[in-house]
């Protein structure tokens, strides 16, 4: 059981004495955080001293960016003080010849991209790239539309420095590509939700970019029939950036998408090879594919808001968790509209015309809850459910958590009872 | 000492537990010959159950345990400590499930890097990471290493390859992550393991990616009148956003190694230097891309460029790199295998450093290195009998990662810290930087039984432990 959170007034009038009064406000209610006080320092020492302040009135801090993935926090039993990275942002290092860039958690993930772009590719192609920031993206460990081809996000940070708890900042890995040396804590960081540590600043490996674009599109009979062409274009040796698969309760067929990037000449060459897997559809270069990659990218976003429920598994059971998902909501009456990355065996569920409050969701986590597959859910607030982590597991992440805040200074994460 | 080894002869049988000085010969050392330490004994279970057994047994005597795998390890992170137990996978080697539709195997620690891409081979699959001691060493002791390879530079080092691992605790407790999810419930443990030279746990076994074995494959080796050119070809190849699976240098020292070895390669007296490039992807695909390489290396004027594809032609090319720290055993009676990063815009500068740092010493240095990652691998030739020469080797070890250090690159890329590379810890990161390794150490492992004075300097340990005990704070 928590203490009850400190009252919001006293938390914004001691941060007012460290940061300027523009930096310190009420961050409004969102994703079933009520209104939370949170300070934004711009620099490092400005952080350290909030950071100190919130230990002596054994405040619960959550660090996070512009906060766009709240939603996807198991949420935290109490928060006194959100401190953002916003403000401390900027590219620290980007040298095209070594294929890395090193930048404060505060920057924008569009910024990163506009810097590299002419020279490189950034993984992962982010949605809401203007407002997501470094820091929130490895805080949440979001990988994006990219993945089948460049791996999670948890695969391109090569290093760190991070502020812990006691006030100390703590580096771990590099700025180079390939690097052994000590513990590579920055790959804990990633997808701990704010739970261990304040990114200040991190390193990521780049790709080469690609010369050409095309993204293919066509109409299929149903998931199962796009999921068979998925398959079917991997057994022929196509190496897609992404394969994406639509269908919605109620309209007729699904849509597949297949997105080819590389040497203008292998592009070409897989583009005839999908176009005969695929049958007859749309073949797009130049401009509209980069338009077309564009809006694939914003899937998960679609109409503003995350899709509520993320589910995963091996690609070979797809089919069967897909049945089970089709029984759980036929059953509570959902009609749902899916976005699928067959090769990942990854399905983002968003539900259209049902509130995130609808206790129907709530009861779906239940009868998804025994299945074997990953289920992740966004929005819920309290109604989420737990992570299914077994108890050893669950005992060391909370040893971990002791170990590296032992006052519980950083709110929320995986560890939490 | 007698109990223990009946306890743990009961769980492991007669021939899981090893104590006769002569059969714990060979366990005195890794790689890493110049140190060697006889182990109190040695463990080999067969499967998870049986470590587990023993882990637990070894916990309840307070006795210390160093994992081995093949032992191929050049940084001393097996070497024995003394009064210790080695606990060795070398009895666990089966191949537990191979998923040809998810893309995984399920394999023992104990399982051989090469046999387990020769596994794969039939279901046109292949196990990337592929380190130059593949025909020996093990799943587990990658796992542990974080172990690279050639081919690291298209598909990344193993971290990027385990799906899941089921990881023996100090304590005997087993930890289960073998399930291949897209990604962690809760904190990324697996990801933190990988790379952490045995000092959290004992991997037992390993879920391990698989990718699609490329369509085709060309090599091309090109050699050069110099290291530099060689060098810069490198750094033209990565600038021009070409994407190699592998790029690898050889300097003239290696060279003579090689052609005095049963690894000829026929090549040229006056070749300074070997640029072998492999290309993989489709058959068109392939094409262009060499294409692109031949335009990129003809810029510096090789002496030859020779190309390979088929795999019988393309064995023969790759043979000298292969061969090439084999080769060395006839240039000299000893070798310290050196191993770091240097960002790769300064490859040149760094390995020109390196020669200038051995030349200062009248030490010979052949260097072979993974240019596309920036790993370099000085290897300097000595004689262990010349307590002189010994001294000046380490210096040099010394002198070189002190350098690549100030240069931006890191301590090492693929061997790991073992004992080898303890005080160059210092060099790298600040005392909070391994206070929190400490804790993060003794999270998994709290009386720090589990490879004992390897990978952080212990004084740092004992200054974190000596900070918890004056806040009153027993962990």
């Amino acid at each position: 059981v928590s203490s009850p959170a400190i009252a919001a007034e006293r938390v914004l009038e001691l941060c007012g004495r460290t940061l300027s009064p523009e930096r310190v406000g009420l961050f409004p209610a969102r994703d079933g955080l009520p209104a939370t006080p949170e300070a934004a320092p711009r620099t490092v020492e400005e952080l350290v001293e909030l950071v100190h302040l919130a230990r002596a009135e054994r405040w619960k801090v959550l660090p996070i960016g512009n906060g766009t993935k709240l939603g996807w926090l198991r949420a935290p039993a109490r928060v006194d003080l959100l401190l953002t990275s916003r403000e401390l942002r900027g590219i620290t290092a980007y040298e095209p010849a070594d294929g890395t860039l090193t930048a404060l958690a505060g920057t924008p993930w569009a910024e990163l991209e506009a810097a590299t772009r002419a020279r490189h590719h950034l993984s992962p192609e982010l949605p809401d790239a203007d407002r997501a920031t470094l820091g929130g993206a490895l805080g949440a460990g979001a990988s994006g539309f990219d993945r089948l081809r460049h791996g999670p996000l948890r695969h391109q940070i090569l290093g760190s420095t991070a502020l812990h708890a006691d006030g100390s900042r703590v580096r771990s890995g590099g700025r180079v590509v390939k690097n052994v040396t000590g513990y590579d804590m920055h790959r804990l960081w990633c997808g701990s939700e704010g739970s261990l540590c304040f990114l200040l600043e991190a390193t990521l490996r780049l790709y080469p970019s690609p010369a050409e674009t095309a993204v293919l599109q066509a109409s299929c009979a149903d998931v199962a029939e796009g999921l068979a062409q998925s398959h079917a274009l991997l057994r022929a040796g196509v190496q897609p950036l992404a394969v994406v698969l639509r269908a919605t309760d109620g309209e007729p067929g699904a849509e597949i998408a297949a997105v080819l990037a590389g040497r203008p000449d292998a592009v070409d060459h897989e583009a005839a090879r999908v176009r005969e897997l695929l049958g007859t559809g749309e073949s797009l270069r130049g401009e509209p594919a980069r338009r077309a990659r564009a809006e694939l990218r914003e899937l998960e976003r679609a109409e503003g808001r995350w899709a509520p429920l993320v589910l995963a598994g091996r690609p070979s059971r797809l089919g069967r968790t897909l049945a089970e998902l089709e029984a759980a909501t036929a059953a509570l009456g959902l009609r749902k509209r899916l976005t699928l990355h067959p090769l990942l065996a990854q399905v983002s569920v968003e539900f259209p015309g049902t509130e995130l409050h609808d206790e129907r969701l709530v009861r779906l986590a239940g009868l998804l809850a025994g299945a074997p597959l990953t289920a992740r859910w966004r929005g819920l607030g309290a109604h989420q459910p737990p992570a299914r982590t077994s108890q050893v597991p669950a005992e060391l992440m909370r040893r971990i958590k002791r170990s590296l805040d032992p006052e519980g200074l950083f709110a929320g994460g995986p560890a939490q009872a | 000492m007698g109990e223990l080894i009946a306890e743990l002869r009961a769980a492991l049988g007669p021939a899981g537990v090893i104590e006769e000085p002569t059969r714990l010969l060979p366990y005195e050392s890794d790689g890493l010959a110049m140190l060697a330490v006889k182990p109190r004994l040695v463990c080999l279970p067969r499967d998870t159950r049986e470590t587990a057994a023993a882990m637990g047994i070894l916990h309840a005597h307070g006795a210390p345990v160093v994992p081995r795998g093949a032992g191929t390890g050049l940084a001393g992170g097996a070497t024995p400590v003394e009064g210790g137990c080695v606990l060795s996978t070398a009895r666990m080697r089966d191949v537990l499930e191979l998923d040809p539709v998810d893309r995984f195997a399920r394999v023992q620690a104990g399982v051989v890097n090469a046999d387990l891409s020769n596994l794969c081979q039939d279901e046109r699959l292949a196990y990337a990471p592929d380190p130059s001691s593949q025909m020996a060493c093990t799943i587990g002791g990658n796992v542990a290493n974080n172990s690279g390879g050639p081919h690291c530079f298209k598909y990344g080092a193993t971290t990027r390859h385990v799906l899941g691992l089921v990881v023996v605790l100090h304590d005997g407790t087993v930890l289960d992550l073998s399930e291949p999810a897209l990604d962690p419930a809760g904190y990324d443990l697996v990801g933190l393991f990988v790379g952490s030279e045995g000092t959290l746990g004992i991997a037992t076994e390993v879920t391990v990616r698989l990718v699609p074995a490329p369509a085709a494959v060309e090599v091309c080796l090109a050699l050069f009148r110099s290291l530099d050119d060689a060098c810069d070809s490198v750094s033209d190849i990565i600038a021009a956003g070409c994407e190699p699976a592998a790029l690898e240098i050889l300097d003239k020292l290696t060279i003579d190694a090689v052609e005095r070895s049963v690894f000829a390669a026929g090549y040229p007296r006056e070749a300074e230097a070997v640029l072998l490039v492999e290309l993989e992807g489709t058959e068109a695909d392939v094409g262009a891309q060499v294409r692109d390489v031949l335009g990129l290396l003809e810029r510096r004027h090789p002496l030859e460029v020779r190309r390979a594809r088929d795999p019988v032609a393309r064995k023969k090319l790759w043979a000298g790199r292969k061969g090439a720290f084999g080769a060395m055993g006839r240039i000299a009676p000893d070798l310290y295998v050196a191993d770091a990063v240097v960002p790769r815009t300064r490859l040149r500068e760094l390995v020109a450093r390196t020669l200038a740092i051995c030349g200062e010493r009248n030490l010979r240095l052949a260097t072979v290195f993974h240019a596309g990652d920036g790993n370099l691998h000085p290897n300097i030739c000595y004689d262990r009998r010349d307590p002189d020469e010994v001294r000046r080797v380490v210096e040099a070890g010394h002198l070189i990662l002190a350098e690549c250090v100030a240069a931006g690159g890191a301590l090492t890329g693929e061997h790991g810290i073992g004992l080898e590379k303890l005080a160059e810890m210092e060099l790298y990161f600040s005392p909070a930087d391994l206070a929190a390794a400490c804790r993060m150490r003794e999270a998994w492992d709290p009386g720090r039984r589990l490879n004992p004075g390897k990978l952080i300097p212990t004084h740092a340990c004992l200054e974190v432990k000596g900070a918890a005990l004056a806040r009153g704070g027993a962990r």
